[in-house]
């Protein structure tokens, strides 16, 4: 009896530690940005912003893509004295983060970035933005009333990747294309078809789904090599396929034999593209895109910039619509670059 | 001499009621909350948390029938994805907004018959069947919709989630009238009834007259139906069909029934306390956005709390059998 009361307390108390103690942060509320926004011109030095809180909302949110767009929140909170948070769904479900956007704007954040993976997330963002709460798309864009965009055309990261592949097919051979079912990918993919069918002889075997799980996707790219022994090249188009192409090629015997396109800068991947199992990495700028989407939501925020005045009053706004990341190409010779630990 | 009973032994008596301890159990959780963080007790937080939990809370009526009955449906996740795509499909083709609503609920019925006749009549498990149509429909959305979201429906379409009563838009209190109607229901007809005396004693039941085969495929195109409802309604609040919606949503009705009293055994369980179960785990999720939780412990605080707070009441449970015993 005794036993099992103090069992009781003792998990009652292991919840509220776990609530407690796994808080990422024990600041108190997050003041309106409008409130703390001085009135000069520019972001006064030495002015305390540390209660404005800028929220990147991803997706599929614990894949090590993020990695870089994590470093880049960070830079930017030490260069602003901010707090810049990432969130999101862990699993592919836009209805968790347009949820969990309802809920920042709720809780009065000062401004966020989404990860455009789904236009349905287009309503939620007006909401954000009708509700004081400036947004930037990253990386794919949703039709909306967002502030700004930041990122790639995927069908364009697409195109480049497809040239990538010309080349080292030589403009002939069968290639199979991999990612999983989101649009931003799937625009990617879109783009590999179109260069390929209006400007190559290459074929497109057959487009399969990774699930971008690495547990899985090494299991599904070997199916894919068995089904179709004629294929030259393989792409993948997110960012967990690169290295699970580079498994199942390794297991098949058959590096150096399919050239393989993939997608961005995963630090398990690179080695691969050292070894020269995969021959290029079509590699986007996440830390860019998260360290200037900050910077711009405060400098929105802060009256940094006045070109125009009262210009927010007016609804005359002064920001880019759109921002071309572009993309960067990770090969063997400069591959050594790109690990983060260096 | 009149037998008194003591406040203590009612007050255990009234507190070994499940719904009670989940409502003490979300009552500590908001006090907590309101301490850790001053956005959460804000009108419009918790505006938001209600809205997010509506499909959750809709298609846990379905889900306690087949708890009841000591069964589940692991497709209704893929159900609400499908048919919540199917209806946008419809209306941007050009039908109209009800008969486009009324084909994908007819649609979803149909589905959760298919369900109920291979369990009941062909007798594959449960598990096998609606993990099996969990597949089907998810694949199947993303067929009708290449992968995409499809958006652009007709505005009055909105209306599920854009039309407020009060503080709450249209949705939320849907989505408590069903609750509380069907909670009534199943406690005071004859019809829902016979789903706790299919659960607790099948062969019983078979025996009384019920018509288990029948019921087992009914419960299962409620279920089916059920998460078509939540899926129009929550095409209606997005204003869009999305194929990736509800992914393992099953699970956490499934765990959200559990903690809320039904038993995987069957013969046990409310829809109110399975509704008070979606709400505690809304709660927790709010509380890691809110309070901006690490996307990588957000798991381990999850697990911890669901498990601690069924291990509680469970000891407590344990603790009263053994105390009428000694009496």
């Amino acid at each position: 009896m005794k036993t099992k009361r103090i069992l009781s307390a003792v998990l009652a108390l292991l919840m509220l530690v776990t609530m407690i103690g796994c808080s990422s942060n024990k600041a108190t509320a997050t003041e309106s940005a409008a409130a703390a926004a001085p009135e000069a011109s520019s972001a006064p030095a030495g002015a305390d912003y540390s209660k404005q809180e800028y929220v990147y909302l991803a997706t599929v949110s614990t894949v090590p893509y993020w990695v870089d767009t994590q470093k880049g929140l960070e830079a930017a909170a030490k260069y602003l004295g901010v707090k810049c948070t990432f969130l999101g769904p862990t699993d592919n479900d836009v209805t968790k983060q347009i949820q969990q956007l309802d809920e920042l704007v709720a809780k009065g954040v000062s401004g966020v970035i989404v990860f455009g993976a789904d236009s349905a997330i287009g309503e939620a963002i007006n909401r954000a933005i009708d509700a004081g709460v400036p947004v930037i798309c990253d990386n794919s864009d949703v039709a909306s009333n967002r502030m700004m965009f930041t990122g790639f055309d995927g069908h364009a990261m697409g195109e480049t990747g497809a040239a990538v592949m010309d080349k080292l097919l030589n403009g002939e051979g069968n290639v199979i294309i991999g990612g999983f079912p989101s649009e931003s990918v799937l625009s990617r993919e879109q783009g590999y078809k179109d260069y390929f069918a209006e400007k190559t002889k290459i074929k497109v075997l057959d487009t399969i789904n990774d699930e971008a799980d690495p547990s899985k996707a090494p299991e599904i790219y070997a199916q894919a090599l068995a089904a179709h022994p004629d294929v030259n090249g393989i792409i993948g188009c997110d960012g967990d396929s690169g290295k699970a192409i580079a498994q199942a090629l390794e297991n098949a015997g058959l590096q150096g034999k399919v050239k393989v396109v993939s997608m961005d800068r995963n630090e398990d991947m690179l080695p691969y593209i050292e070894s020269g199992t995969i021959d290029a990495s079509i590699c986007d700028k996440a830390y860019m895109c998260a360290f200037f989407g900050v910077n711009m939501l405060f400098w929105y925020n802060n009256n940094v910039i006045n070109p125009i005045e009262g210009w927010k009053e007016k609804g005359i706004s002064p920001m880019f619509n759109s921002v071309d990341s572009g993309v960067m190409v990770v090969t063997k010779d400069n591959v050594k670059d790109f690990y983060h630990k260096n | 001499m009149e037998n008194k009973i003591s406040f203590g032994a009612k007050l255990k008596k009234v507190m070994a009621v499940r719904e009670l301890f989940m409502i003490i159990l979300i009552i500590i959780a908001v006090l907590l909350l309101t301490i850790m963080s001053p956005n959460f007790l804000t009108r419009a937080n918790l505006v938001s948390v209600l809205i997010g939990l509506v499909p959750n809370g809709i298609i846990a009526v379905g889900m306690v029938m087949c708890l009841l009955e000591g069964s589940f449906d692991l497709s209704v996740g893929g159900i609400m994805a499908f048919t919540g795509t199917l209806v946008g499909v419809l209306m941007l083709k050009g039908v109209a907004i009800l008969p486009a609503v009324l084909i994908t609920l007819a649609v979803g019925l149909l589905i959760g018959l298919v369900n109920g006749f291979f369990i009941a009549k062909v007798h594959v498990h449960p598990l096998i069947v609606t993990y099996g149509m969990q597949r089907i429909t998810r694949s199947a959305a993303t067929i009708l919709t290449g992968g995409y979201s499809i958006y652009g429906f007709d505005a009055a379409f909105g209306v599920m989630g854009s039309k407020r009563i009060g503080p709450l838009p249209l949705m939320v209190w849907f989505m408590l009238a069903l609750i509380i109607v069907f909670d009534v229901l199943f406690r005071k007809t004859k019809y829902y009834r016979q789903a706790y005396y299919l659960g607790s004693n099948p062969n019983a039941a078979l025996l009384s007259g019920i018509k288990v085969d029948s019921y087992r495929i009914q419960t299962y195109a409620f279920s089916g139906l059920c998460a078509t409802v939540a899926g129009v309604v929550l095409a209606s609040r997005i204003m869009a069909g999305t194929p990736t919606a509800g992914d393992g949503l099953e699970m956490q009705v499934l765990a959200a029934g559990v903690i809320g009293g039904c038993s995987m055994n069957g013969g046990e369980g409310t829809i109110i306390g399975c509704f008070l179960g979606v709400i505690f785990l809304s709660l927790i999720s709010n509380a890691l956005t809110i309070m901006s939780v690490s996307q990588y412990w957000q798991g381990v605080v999850t697990g911890v709390i669901l498990i601690a707070a069924v291990s509680i009441d469970m000891i407590l449970k344990q603790r009263r059998a053994q105390a009428a015993v000694k009496k």
